[in-house]
C-alpha cells in the first residue's frame, strides 16, 4: 500500500514546504501576538466577561 | 498605536457619539436549557449505568430487544453527547453570548424553535434507537429523517447566533464566541458530509460511502464530534465562566488566541487515529498519529490558561464548590488530552485499541471534563437565573467528591481492564502459540472490573442526583425574576465597521465575524480536504477488487439485522496485521474486503471476538444455538440472548429496492439479480433452514426468520477473501508492511 501510494507521489518536497508554511505561520502569529505594545489591548479584551 | 487601540476599543471614548440603547436578556430560554440538561442527564446516565451493569451481568439485558446492550449503547452515547452535553452547551451559549455581545438573542421564536426542535430530535432518538432503527455508524446512528431535522435545527441555531452577533452592542468578539462560531460551522460541515445517505425506506438508508471511505469519513466525523461538540464549545464556556466565577480575567488572552487557532487547525486532522493498524492507507494513519500528538500543545495551553486564571484565588477552592468543579474539570481535560495523543501513537494503540482502555479514556473526558464543567455551570447559573442562593453548599461539596471519586473509579477500572485484556490478547508462549487462545478467557478476567466501572458510575449518578435535588430546592418557591433592562452604547452596524480604522489586525479579524468565520472554516478545511479527498478517490491508490462479489440479497438482509442489533458495539470486523491477531483470527483484513460495506462495520470495541473471518468457521447450527443462548456454546459468555431473532421476520419484499439502491451507489448487481432478489433470498434461506431443521430445529416458518438471514451474513464474512488471497497473493498488503 505505502509503496503504491508513494509511487504516485512524485513531490515529497511538498510535505516539507507544507510544514515550513504551517510552522512559519504559527511562529509569525506568536511573535505578532506577543508584541509588548499590544499588552494593554489584550488586557482590555480579557476583561470583557467581567464587565457584562 | 496603543492609545489609538485603547480609544477605539473603549466605547466611552469612541469618537463617534454613541447613543445608549436599552435591551433585555432572554433568560427564559437559558432556564429551559438548564432544566433540559438535568432531565436528559439523568436519562443518559441511567441508561449508561444499565449498559455498564449488562457488561458485568448479561442477565440484565432482560431478553428484551429494546433493552439489549447493542441497542442501548447508541442510546447512551447519543443521550450523553447530544442531549446532556448538547443542552448544557446551548444553556451556556445562550446565557454568555447575550452578555458578551450585549444583545438579546436575535429572535425569541428561533430560540424556542431551537429548544423544542432539539428536544424533539432527542425524543426521536430515544424511540428509534431502542427499536433498532439505526444507521450503524458510531455517534451518527440516527436515521435520515432525524439527520435532516438535526440540520434544520442547527441552521436555526446558527441564524439565531449569527443574527445576535450582527445586532451586538460590543464591538469585540470575546474568545468564547470564537469557540462557539467554530463549533457551529464545523458541526454543520461534519454532520452534513457524514450523513450523506440514500434512503431505501422511511427509516432505512445506506451511506454513499463504502468500506474504507466510510471508515475515514465516519471517524473524521466521529473524532471531530468529540473535538467540536465536546471540546470547543466547552472551552468557550470555560473562557467565559471561569473568569466570571473567579472574578479575574483569563490568565492570558494572547494564549487563548493561539489556543483557538492551533486547536481548530490541528484537531480536524486527528480522526484517523481511530483506525490505526487497520487496513486504512498508511499515510492517513501517519497523518492521524502525528496531528494527534501535536494536539498535546494547544490542549495543554488551554488547560493551563484556564487553571492559571485562578492565580491569586486558589484559597477559594476550599469554600467555593463552583470553582472546585471548574478546576477538577480542567484537570480532567488535561489528563484526557494527555492520554488521547498517547493512545494515538501506533505502538500504544496496538495495545489499547478495541479494549476498555479507550472507554476509560473517553469517560475521563466526558464525565470528568464535560460532566464536571456542566455541573459547575449549573451551580453557577441556577442561583442567578432564579435569583435564589444555592440551597446547600454542603450538598454541592458532597456532589463534588462523589463525582470526582466516581469518575476516578470508573476510569481506573477500565484502564486496568483494557490493559489487562490487551496484554492477554497478544500474550504468546515460547513456541509462538497464543497463551490465551480462547477469547472468553480474556473476558472473564476483566468482568470484576466491569463491576468496578458500575460502582464508579453509580457514585457519579448519586452525586448528580444530589445536584438535582439541591438545584430543585434552590428553584422551589422562587419567583422567576423579571427581565432586567440593561443599557449599552449603540455601535455601528457590522457592515459599517471600517476595519482599516481599527488599528489592530486581530481586532480587524474578530471584529468582522463573517471574515472570522470564513477563516475558521478554512482552518478546518485544510485537514479535511487533505484527508477526505484522497479517501473518496481511494480507487486510484487501491484498485477495487472485482473478484469480490457483493452480498447476496439474503446476506444483505442479514447484514442489516447485524447493524440493527448493534453487533458492531461489541464485535470488530478488522483483523490488524499483528502476529497475535493473525494467529487468533486469520489473515489481516484488506481494504477490498469491505469495498461494498455500507455502513462499514470495522467496529471500535471487542467485548467479543473479531468476526471478519468468522464465516464457515462454525456450522449454521452453532450460530443458531449461539444467538439464541450464547451460554449453550460458551458457558462464561456475557453476550445477550437474541431469542427474538427466531420470531422476527425478514422483510423480503424490500430486497429488490435495496439491491437497486446499492447498484445506484456502484455495487455491481445485475438487473437480473435485482429482479430476482426476493426469490433468490427465499431460496438461500430455504437452504439454510433445511440444514437447521435436519439439526432438530422445529419452526414451520424458519426460512422467514431474521436469524436465518443473519446466519447467511455471518457465514459470508471473510469467505471471498480466503479464495482471493489464495489466488492473488500479491494483493494482500493493504495497510500491512
Amino acid at each position: 500500500m505505502k509503496a503504491e501510494v508513494l509511487a504516485l507521489f512524485h513531490m515529497p518536497q511538498l510535505s516539507l514546504i507544507g510544514l515550513m508554511i504551517f510552522f512559519g505561520f504559527f511562529l509569525t502569529m506568536v511573535l505578532w501576538l506577543y508584541r509588548a505594545r499590544s499588552k494593554p489591548f489584550y488586557n482590555h479584551l480579557a476583561s470583557l466577561p467581567l464587565g457584562d | 498605536m496603543l492609545a489609538e487601540n485603547t480609544r477605539i476599543n473603549s466605547h466611552p471614548e469612541d469618537p463617534v457619539p454613541a447613543s445608549l440603547e436599552s435591551f433585555r436578556y432572554d433568560d427564559k430560554i437559558v432556564r429551559w436549557f438548564a432544566l433540559a440538561t438535568m432531565g436528559w442527564g439523568l436519562i443518559a446516565f441511567l441508561v449508561g449505568l444499565l449498559a455498564a451493569l449488562q457488561m458485568a451481568d448479561w442477565r440484565l439485558n432482560l431478553n428484551l430487544p429494546w433493552l439489549t446492550f447493542g441497542r442501548l449503547r447508541p442510546l447512551h452515547t447519543n443521550a450523553a453527547i447530544f442531549a446532556f452535553a448538547g443542552n448544557a452547551i446551548f444553556c451556556g451559549v445562550y446565557h454568555s453570548t447575550q452578555r458578551l455581545l450585549k444583545a438579546r438573542m436575535f429572535n425569541d421564536l428561533l430560540s424556542k424553535l431551537h429548544f423544542w426542535g432539539w428536544q424533539l430530535i432527542i425524543v426521536s432518538a430515544a424511540i428509534t434507537l431502542p427499536l433498532g432503527i439505526t444507521a450503524g455508524k458510531e455517534y451518527a446512528e440516527l436515521e435520515w429523517p432525524i439527520d435532516i431535522a438535526i440540520t434544520v435545527v442547527w441552521v436555526i441555531f446558527a441564524v439565531n447566533f449569527f443574527g445576535t452577533i450582527f445586532r451586538r452592542r460590543e464591538r469585540h468578539i470575546y474568545v468564547a464566541i470564537w469557540f462557539y462560531i467554530a463549533t457551529i460551522v464545523t458541526v454543520a460541515v461534519l454532520h452534513i458530509v457524514n450523513s450523506i445517505e440514500l434512503p431505501v425506506s422511511l427509516l432505512k438508508s445506506y451511506p454513499v460511502y463504502a468500506g474504507v471511505q466510510d471508515a475515514l469519513v465516519q471517524w473524521w466525523y466521529g473524532h471531530n464530534a468529540v473535538a467540536f461538540f465536546l471540546t470547543t464549545p466547552f472551552l468557550g464556556l470555560m473562557y467565559y465562566y471561569v473568569p466570571k466565577a473567579v472574578g479575574r480575567p483569563v490568565y492570558s488572552y494572547r494564549l487563548s488566541i493561539i489556543h483557538f487557532w492551533a486547536l481548530i487547525f490541528i484537531y480536524i486532522w486527528a480522526g484517523p487515529h481511530h483506525l490505526l493498524n487497520t487496513a486504512m492507507p498508511e499515510w492517513a494513519q501517519t497523518l492521524g498519529m502525528i496531528f494527534s500528538v501535536m494536539l498535546w500543545a494547544p490542549s495543554w495551553g488551554g488547560m493551563i490558561n484556564g487553571l492559571l486564571t485562578l492565580r491569586g484565588a486558589w484559597d477559594r477552592l476550599r469554600t467555593d464548590p463552583v470553582l472546585k468543579f471548574f478546576v477538577a474539570a480542567l484537570t480532567f481535560y488535561g489528563m484526557a488530552t494527555f492520554e488521547g495523543p498517547l493512545l494515538s501513537i501506533k505502538a500504544v494503540n496496538s495495545l489499547s485499541h478495541y479494549t476498555d482502555w479507550t472507554i476509560g479514556h473517553v469517560h475521563a473526558g466526558t464525565l470528568g471534563w464535560n460532566g464536571l464543567l456542566t455541573f459547575a455551570l449549573l451551580y453557577y447559573l441556577v442561583p442567578k437565573l432564579w435569583n435564589r442562593p444555592l440551597h446547600s453548599i454542603k450538598l454541592a461539596n458532597a456532589h463534588f467528591w462523589l463525582g470526582l471519586t466516581g469518575t476516578g473509579v470508573y476510569s481506573l477500572s477500565l484502564w486496568i481492564a483494557g490493559i489487562t485484556q490487551g496484554l492477554m490478547w497478544r500474550a504468546m508462549g515460547a513456541e509462538g502459540q497464543l497463551t490465551y487462545p480462547d477469547f472468553i478467557q480474556t473476558v472473564t478476567r476483566i468482568v470484576p472490573l466491569y463491576w468496578g466501572r458500575a460502582v464508579g458510575g453509580s457514585l457519579f449518578i448519586i452525586g448528580f442526583l444530589l445536584m438535582c435535588w439541591n438545584l430543585f430546592k434552590t428553584i422551589q418557591g422562587a419567583t422567576v425574576p423579571a427581565e432586567e433592562t440593561h443599557t449599552a452604547p449603540r455601535i455601528k452596524g457590522i457592515t459599517q465597521i471600517d476595519a482599516s480604522e481599527l488599528g489592530n489586525r486581530h481586532r480587524m479579524l474578530e471584529g468582522l465575524p463573517a471574515v472570522f468565520t470564513v477563516l475558521s472554516v478554512l482552518a478546518i478545511a485544510v485537514g479535511s480536504v487533505i484527508e477526505i479527498i484522497p479517501a473518496l478517490t481511494v480507487q486510484e491508490f487501491v484498485p477495487m477488487d472485482k473478484t469480490i462479489k457483493p452480498y447476496t440479497a439474503l446476506e444483505l438482509a442479514g447484514r442489516d439485522v447485524y447493524v440493527k442489533e448493534g453487533c458492531y458495539t461489541c464485535h470488530s470486523q478488522m483483523i490488524r496485521p499483528m502476529v497475535a491477531e493473525t494467529l487468533r483470527y486469520g489473515e489481516p483484513s484488506k481494504v477490498a474486503e469491505s469495498q461494498y460495506d455500507r455502513p462499514f462495520q470495522w467496529g471500535s470495541k471487542r467485548t467479543g471476538p473479531d468476526l471478519a473471518r468468522v464465516g464457515t468457521k462454525y456450522p449454521d447450527m452453532w450460530h443458531y444455538r449461539h444467538l439464541i443462548n450464547p451460554r449453550d456454546i460458551v458457558p462464561q459468555s456475557i453476550m445477550p440472548n437474541y431469542g427474538w431473532l427466531t420470531t422476527e421476520k425478514t422483510d423480503f419484499a424490500i430486497l429488490d429496492d435495496k439491491l437497486k439502491l446499492m447498484k445506484t451507489l456502484g455495487v455491481p448487481y445485475s438487473d437480473d439479480q435485482i429482479r430476482t432478489a426476493e426469490a433468490d433470498a427465499r431460496k438461500q434461506a430455504a437452504g439454510i433452514a433445511q440444514g437447521l431443521r435436519e439439526g432438530g430445529v422445529k419452526d414451520e416458518e424458519l426460512e422467514q426468520r431474521e436469524i436465518v438471514a443473519l446466519i447467511a451474513y455471518l457465514q459470508k464474512l471473510g469467505q471471498q477473501s480466503k479464495a482471493r488471497v489464495a489466488s492473488q497473493p500479491e494483493m494482500t498488503t493493504g495497510g500491512v508492511k
